[in-house]
């Protein structure tokens, strides 16, 4: 049996836990609205459904230092700041079902096959509490992979009147369950969250229409659509700006540089977020080999819903609609989809 | 943690002046590597590249380094006792063993001569353990070819066959791009190729030895991507799902001919 927490004792327990742990909450900043370090539990703000901006740069920040290289006494010397990176205990409250499933698919590229130890350490100490929505946002469609709830998390708040009942996921999330705060719920509270999640998740579905639940099968659909004109339709359109990379919750490209001071003899090697619909983004010496703007377009569209699946099993797109939200040219990853399984 | 970002600090302890735009480096970095692996050669305040590991033993490696761009031309302009960093090696290698017991063809074309020549080495340390062994070795010009001082002792071991696109003069070989040469080949049946070059290159000369018959599931290829993290996460490298900097950066011919992706080495090689 889960637990429940009234509405008016949210803000209470989260200062309670900010005595402990850091916390982030969705906020707004110059009318953006993101998941950022709370130092006032009164900037947290109340929305229906997920913040613009997604969990990742908290894990996978737009730059990360990797070390700091000085020429001295006829030698290089390197600091490493990898251990000055903090793996402080945070909790990340608010968090939707779309960026919770896109954490899981940031933990497949950067910690379970091959690992990012800068990822690592932020990502380690992070308690997730999620949140069910409310109602879906225009561009939406996350119901096509599954229900809003992902399958894991901390604890999971969804609204039910003058409480949120909260499932609980995890030991973590478990130790968290004070009873200055919590209380028991009843049979009837949990056929009320049931009712909630579905009455939104209907709503969502109605609206989306899309069902790629059979990853086998429409992730071969999608494959064997290879050679099709859609690629130099969508490339004329494109306008390689990038802009769907950034805001995408599990695109984790990086470019390496390093930034040096005026005579070179001290400097800092940084990574930097990188977009693989940028032209020089597979560019070497020797050739371009997506020089073509529609290899480009179908290769981020791959890389959602074919190339993950041969690796990991799972699409790396949640379904969060932020591509399209931001796109220019008014490429809709969800209208693609559809007429790609067509 | 370990920190795979972090690059060994090492030396350049000799330079050899290959051709006028090549050298190879002797770094003071004690890797053990499989033939065909790689490493991130960093050049403070410059950055990294990928360059493959020409040769080494307990106490260095050899870098045979083109100058292209940016990394490459300003290790040119480093001398010996100047400091560079090293990450790896990465990579999968050449699947020399596969050819233990069987013939073996060594294609290349240009600087692709780097990266196998730890074959040709190991070749000719361990002679009785293959049958028939040919190098096949193409550069733009003769002043052009990578190590000409090597040619006379590996002509020891193997069939050595080369060809120039220009000839200069006193040039008394073969002129022609490598697949003029394919047909000189003594062996056919039974033969592991290993390849690397230019992607025009490859592609020409994986056309002209299946035609001959050389066994196609038998041809690897090493690719050539751009890459910025060399461990299988930036992205960069990736061809139709699959990482050149951690799955290859060798791909049997088959393989690449499967990829959504068509590497422009083996584009058009089926068709
Ligand atoms: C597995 C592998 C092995 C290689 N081995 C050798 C070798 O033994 N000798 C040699 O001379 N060259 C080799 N190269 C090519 C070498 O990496 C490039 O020439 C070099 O990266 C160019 O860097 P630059 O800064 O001089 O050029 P710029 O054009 O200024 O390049 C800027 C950046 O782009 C990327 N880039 C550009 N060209 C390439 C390229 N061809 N391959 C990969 N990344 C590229 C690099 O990240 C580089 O840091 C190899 C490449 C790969 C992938
Ligand atoms: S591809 Fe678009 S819809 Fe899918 S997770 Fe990324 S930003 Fe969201
Ligand atoms: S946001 Fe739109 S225009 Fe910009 S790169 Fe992505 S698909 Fe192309
Ligand atoms: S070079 Fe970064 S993933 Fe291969």
């Amino acid at each position: 049996m889960g637990v429940k927490i009234a509405k008016n004792r949210v803000n209470e327990f989260l200062k309670y836990l900010k005595e402990e742990y850091i916390l982030y909450a969705p906020v707004e900043e110059n009318g953006v609205s993101k998941i950022s370090k709370i130092e006032d539990t009164s900037d947290i703000i109340n929305l229906p459904y997920r913040t613009q901006i997604s969990l990742k740069p908290i894990f996978f920040p737009p730059e990360q230092k990797f070390f700091r290289f000085e020429k001295k006494n006829g030698g290089v010397e390197i600091e490493d700041y990898l251990p000055q990176e903090g793996d402080d205990k945070s909790i990340i409250f608010g968090v939707r079902g779309c960026d919770v499933n896109a954490i899981e698919v940031l933990d497949k590229y950067m910690l379970d096959e091959f690992e990012d130890p800068y990822y690592r350490k932020r990502r380690e100490n992070a308690i997730i509490i999620g949140i069910s929505c409310d109602y879906p946002k225009e561009s939406c469609f996350c119901t096509a992979f599954g229900g809003m709830v992902p399958e894991r998390y901390d604890l999971w708040f969804t609204d039910i009147g003058p409480h949120f009942y909260v499932d609980i996921g995890s030991k973590r999330g478990e130790k968290l369950i004070d009873d200055k705060f919590f209380e028991e719920a009843s049979e009837e509270d949990e056929m009320r969250k049931i009712r909630r999640i579905n009455s939104v998740e209907t709503k969502i579905n109605r609206k989306v229409k899309t069902n790629l639940h059979d990853i086998k099968k429409y992730y071969h659909k999608i494959k064997n659509r290879a050679d099709d004109s859609i690629w130099e339709e969508l490339g004329r359109k494109c306008v390689s700006c990038g802009k769907c990379n950034f805001i995408c919750p599990t695109c984790h490209c990086f470019d390496v540089k390093d930034m040096t001071n005026i005579d070179g003899s001290a400097g800092e090697r940084i990574r930097v977020w990188d977009s693989c619909h940028l032209y020089d983004y597979a560019k070497t010496s020797a050739e371009n080999f997506r020089e073509e703007r529609k290899a480009r377009v179908r290769y981020r569209i791959y890389d959602k819903f074919v190339f993950p699946v041969m690796r990991y099993g799972v699409y790396a797109c949640t379904g969060c609609g932020r591509c399209s939200e931001v796109c220019p040219a008014g490429i809709d990853i969800h209208a693609v989809v559809r007429r790609l399984i067509k | 943690m370990n920190n795979p970002y972090l690059p060994a600090v090492a030396r350049i302890t000799d330079i050899i002046e290959e051709t006028p735009d090549t050298k190879t480096f002797v770094i003071s970095s004690p890797l053990k590597f499989k033939p065909g692996q790689f490493v991130e050669l960093s050049i403070f305040g410059y950055g990294e590249a990928p360059i493959s590991i020409s040769g080494g033993n307990e106490k260095s490696i050899d870098l045979t380094i083109r100058a292209v761009g940016n990394i490459t031309k300003k290790i040119h302009r480093m001398n010996v006792g100047d400091y560079v960093g090293i990450r790896g090696p990465f990579g999968n290698g050449w699947p020399v063993e596969r050819a233990e017991g069987r013939n073996l063809l060594i294609a290349a074309g240009g600087i692709g001569l780097a990266p196998l020549k730890p074959v040709i080495e190991y070749v000719c340390n361990n002679r009785k353990k293959f049958r028939n062994v040919t190098l096949l070795y193409g550069a733009r010009k003769p002043s052009l070819m990578l190590f000409k001082y090597k040619l006379e002792e590996w002509s020891k071991h193997m069939d050595v066959l080369l060809t120039v696109d220009e000839p200069e003069e006193g040039w008394k070989g073969n002129v022609g791009v490598v697949t003029t040469l394919c047909d000189r080949i003594k062996h056919v049946s039974d033969t592991v190729t290993l390849m690397c070059g230019p992607p025009i290159m490859m592609k020409y000369t994986s056309i002209s030895l299946m035609e001959l018959g050389f066994p196609t599931g038998e041809m690897y290829l090493s690719l050539e991507r751009n890459m910025k993290c060399g461990i299988g996460i930036c992205g960069h490298c990736a061809v139709g799902g699959l990482y050149v900097c951690r799955d290859g950066p060798v791909f049997s011919l088959n393989d690449a001919l499967k990829l959504i992706e068509k590497p422009h080495e083996v584009q058009g090689v089926i068709d």
